[in-house]
């Protein structure tokens, strides 16, 4: 029997459905999960207990936000990793970057997870019309790099669309080979041709150009996704400026211009419509909770601390509290589109900044190099 | 918006260049600060070096003296618009601003300066005439110009560092923090309500400019002959990095502070957690002496709990200041990794403070937190502490203390700097090297002639 989780990645129009019966579809598929991860997670079910949530606390949508989010730093540098499914069945696991501790995050995937992955990203590559031609990644290849950003988004355009041939990384042995990305976006002939990569990367190539008075005009159907964070960027270029200068090197209007919210840790990514409005899916939940208590949500548009959860997720407990700060809100958007909008706005680790007391990660690099 | 001026070479001079927003409970603040320019950069080159040479140590300590019994009256107008604006742009609660207040009293007292400057130089009349030593005669000579980059997360920091530079002769200019962009302005300010025209306040500057204007620096590190710097890993490793080779650099932090409670301590428990949770309290644990881990023999639970209602009691006293959305997020996260790992967490329902009874020193979250965290390490010997700990760790409070006695060579040996009672890290025994070293002997040239 169909699971209630692929009944909802199954969905014709995901974005587009009627409050009533999403919210149905979307309870049923996280009560599913939830159940999936409390009987097969040893660690998750000690958590929720201990936290007081049981099966039998999920009865409504309302309810999902009981299930018990666990903090993104728990899936870093741990010897065993946190798991819902047998040892023998991971497939591949995968890491995310980090900005404040050299050690990443790892997540197993399982192969029902990486199906799934396929399913949702066809759907948010159909949603972005990110479906054919050729797609040039500013990154290194999923063979070199292992972070959700590269090799989640490879392999569901691999697998998804068959890009095959048609999909190029600009990274090399790290290098990052500008002289050699630009002729390929020039002489492909599979169009449209859609640029995807961190902010950095764009502005690196439209330095370039500039600095070259080089001539690139992009397709009518060109989409260039931004993904990966805005601090990198260097001389703290805003987004309207990089979004202006991209339009103008790449010879492409703003509305074609998307950033994307890459939700590592529950493997899948947030694409913003034309209006630069980021939806989220069904099979995603999106809460801004009170930083002063996790439990508690804020109010729609209000800025809190981020809980990202997914149904799809086999393989480990997709729930999760970000390090982000952002505000989440329910309405109908120009573009058609119902459900969740979120807005990033920012890490939650501004207190790094303060004082001189010494970070404690620095104090435990230090001793281990000695 | 509220203009804090700068003090170049005993000028005051205002503007609104750079205006920046702070937030507490109060609501938003814009000060407005300032710009340097050529001109001010060329004042400050330019003090008058031998006036300030030509005091002697004595006109300087009753100078500085005379300072401090104004910083010491409540009624003082400077220190009440200081501790206002203080808390407002620090976030710190009034009582630990008022702390601050009593250090830098304290600090400015003729004991206080008389002993400073015998432990650290041997004998004051150094710094006035050529004394013999063995065979030679030696003076001390002021290195000349100064710059202090402050942190701003301890006000009497800031004096301390002016008032140390000031005792040996140098002339002064202090770089506000964007952490507090008042505390350094208001006291250097109140030097021309004791004499407008003495070459202290003639020679003696305060000033701001953001990280990014590199250029300021590098034009004051151009004449500079000496730099003392505070605060974190980038802003120390910047001036380190455009300071000349002949500039004499002096750098404070960033490090941190270890307790450890003995068996010992279970004895008096309650008076032993009281001093911890000050420890833990003073200046919201973001300074470079604050506690941010201990380890405990015997019952780390009992030690715990007690330490909890000591919290909760010296919150009352020293309440935590303000904090941002993000920083509420940070505690928040910490409690709930620490949960998910088994670690046994205590806290009350605001996140005033938190106790992390931690399984291992492996699985603790990264970053620290601050905002009165602690992580209790429950071990069977607190010697067991040595092998995590370096010379990142400036300072260790044990209890009992007759085991940091005991444990003294071994810790230092690590490159601890100092062995303190718990309740004690905050503060500074008078005479008492600081991070290694005895700064004012660092601040001057040690010269010498034939006898």
């Amino acid at each position: 029997m169909k699971s209630k989780i692929d009944i909802l990645l199954d969905q014709r129009n995901p974005f587009n459905l009627d409050e009533k019966v999403a919210e149905k579809m979307k309870f049923e598929a996280f009560k599913e999960a939830f159940t999936h991860h409390f009987n097969n997670c040893k660690d998750y079910r000690k958590y929720s207990e201990m936290n007081n949530i049981k099966l039998d606390d999920i009865k409504t949508v309302k309810d999902i936000i009981k299930i018990q989010p666990i903090p993104s730093d728990a899936f870093r540098d741990v010897d065993k990793l946190i798991r819902s499914i047998p040892e023998n069945e991971i497939v591949s696991v995968a890491t995310s970057s980090s900005t404040t501790s050299q050690k990443p995050c790892r997540y197993p995937l399982d192969a029902v997870t990486l199906r799934r992955t396929v399913k949702s990203a066809i759907q948010f590559l159909k949603d972005v019309d990110f479906t054919s031609g050729s797609v040039f990644m500013l990154t290194p290849s999923a063979q070199e790099s292992d972070t959700g950003l590269v090799k989640g988004m490879s392999y569901a355009l691999q697998k998804g669309f068959n890009f095959g041939e048609n999909l190029y990384f600009a990274v090399k042995k790290g290098k990052f080979e500008t002289e050699r990305l630009i002729s390929q976006i020039k002489e492909s002939t599979s169009r449209p041709r859609h640029i995807y990569g961190p902010p950095f990367a764009f502005m690196h190539l439209v330095e370039y150009i500039e600095d070259n008075n080089i001539e690139l005009k992009l397709d009518k159907g060109s989409r260039l996704v931004t993904t990966g964070g805005w601090k990198t960027v260097k001389r703290d270029v805003t987004k309207g400026e990089l979004i202006e200068r991209v339009s103008k090197a790449f010879g492409v209007n703003c509305d074609q211009i998307r950033d994307g919210y890459g939700l590592t840790d529950i493997y899948t990514m947030i694409v913003e419509c034309e209006n630069h409005q980021k939806h989220v899916p069904p099979w995603v939940h999106v809460s801004a909770r009170n930083p002063k208590n996790i439990n508690e949500e804020v109010k729609d548009g209000k800025s809190g601390l981020l809980v990202l959860m997914s149904c799809f997720v086999n393989s480990y407990p997709a729930f999760v509290v970000t390090g982000d700060m952002g505000a989440v809100w329910k309405s109908k958007c120009k573009c058609g589109r119902t459900g969740q909008i979120v807005e990033h706005r920012g890490r939650a680790t501004k207190l790094g900044a303060r004082g001189c007391a010494i970070r404690l990660e620095q104090f435990m690099e230090a001793i281990t190099k000695k | 918006m509220k203009y804090v001026p700068f003090i170049i070479a005993g000028n005051v001079k205002t503007g609104a260049k750079h205006k920046k927003i702070f937030e507490s409970e109060e609501g938003k603040l814009t000060i407005g600060l300032p710009e340097i320019s050529d001109k001010d950069i060329k004042l400050m080159k330019n003090v008058d070096r031998e006036g300030m040479h030509s005091l002697s140590i004595d006109e300087i300590i009753d100078f500085l003296v005379k300072v401090g019994k104004l910083w010491g009256s409540i009624k003082y107008d400077k220190r009440e618009e200081l501790v206002d604006l203080t808390c407002r742009i620090t976030g710190y609660s009034k009582p630990m601003i008022e702390l601050g207040m009593q250090q830098i009293h304290g600090m400015l007292s003729k004991e206080f300066l008389e002993t400073t400057l015998k432990s650290e130089l041997g004998d004051k009349r150094l710094l006035n005439e050529w004394l013999p030593r063995g065979e030679a005669s030696v003076h001390c000579q002021p290195r000349g110009i100064m710059l202090h980059v402050l942190a701003g997360n301890v006000p009497a920091v800031t004096i301390m560092s002016l008032v140390r530079g000031i005792l040996t002769k140098n002339c002064n200019i202090a770089k506000m923090s964007s952490r507090d962009v008042v505390t350094a302005s208001y006291f250097v300010k109140s030097f021309a309500d004791v004499d407008p025209e003495h070459p202290i306040t003639k020679t003696t500057s305060a000033i701001y400019w953001p990280s990014d204007k590199r250029d300021i620096l590098d034009k004051l590190l151009s004449f500079v002959n000496c730099v003392c710097t505070w605060g974190g890993r980038e802003s120390v490793e910047g001036i380190r990095k455009g300071a000349p080779h002949e500039v004499e650099l002096l750098e404070f932090g960033p490090r941190r502070g270890i307790q450890l409670i003995g068996k010992g301590a279970f004895k008096d428990l309650k008076q032993v957690t009281i001093r911890a949770a000050h420890d833990l309290t003073v200046f919201d644990q973001e300074a470079c002496f604050s506690p941010q881990i201990a380890f405990v023999e015997g019952n780390a639970e009992k030690y715990a709990k007690n330490l909890a209602e000591s919290l909760e009691e010296e919150n009352e006293r020293l309440p935590r200041g303000f904090s941002t959305p993000e920083m509420h997020a940070v505690v928040s996260h910490t409690r709930l990794y620490s949960k998910f790992r088994g670690h046994k967490v205590f806290h009350p329902e605001k996140t005033d403070w938190t106790i992390i009874i931690a399984k291992n020193m492996k699985e603790l979250p990264t970053p620290h937190p601050t905002c009165r965290t602690i992580f209790l390490i429950p071990v069977k010997d607190i010697k067991e502490s040595l092998k995590y700990i370096s010379s990142e760790t400036q300072v260790v409070a044990v209890e009992p203390f007759d085991r940091g006695i005991e444990l003294r060579d071994e810790l230092t040996i690590r490159g601890v700097d100092r062995i303190t009672h718990v309740g004690k890290m905050g503060y500074f025994a008078v005479g008492a090297p600081h991070e290694g070293m005895y700064p004012l002997s660092r601040m001057v040239r040690w010269v010498k002639s034939r006898a």
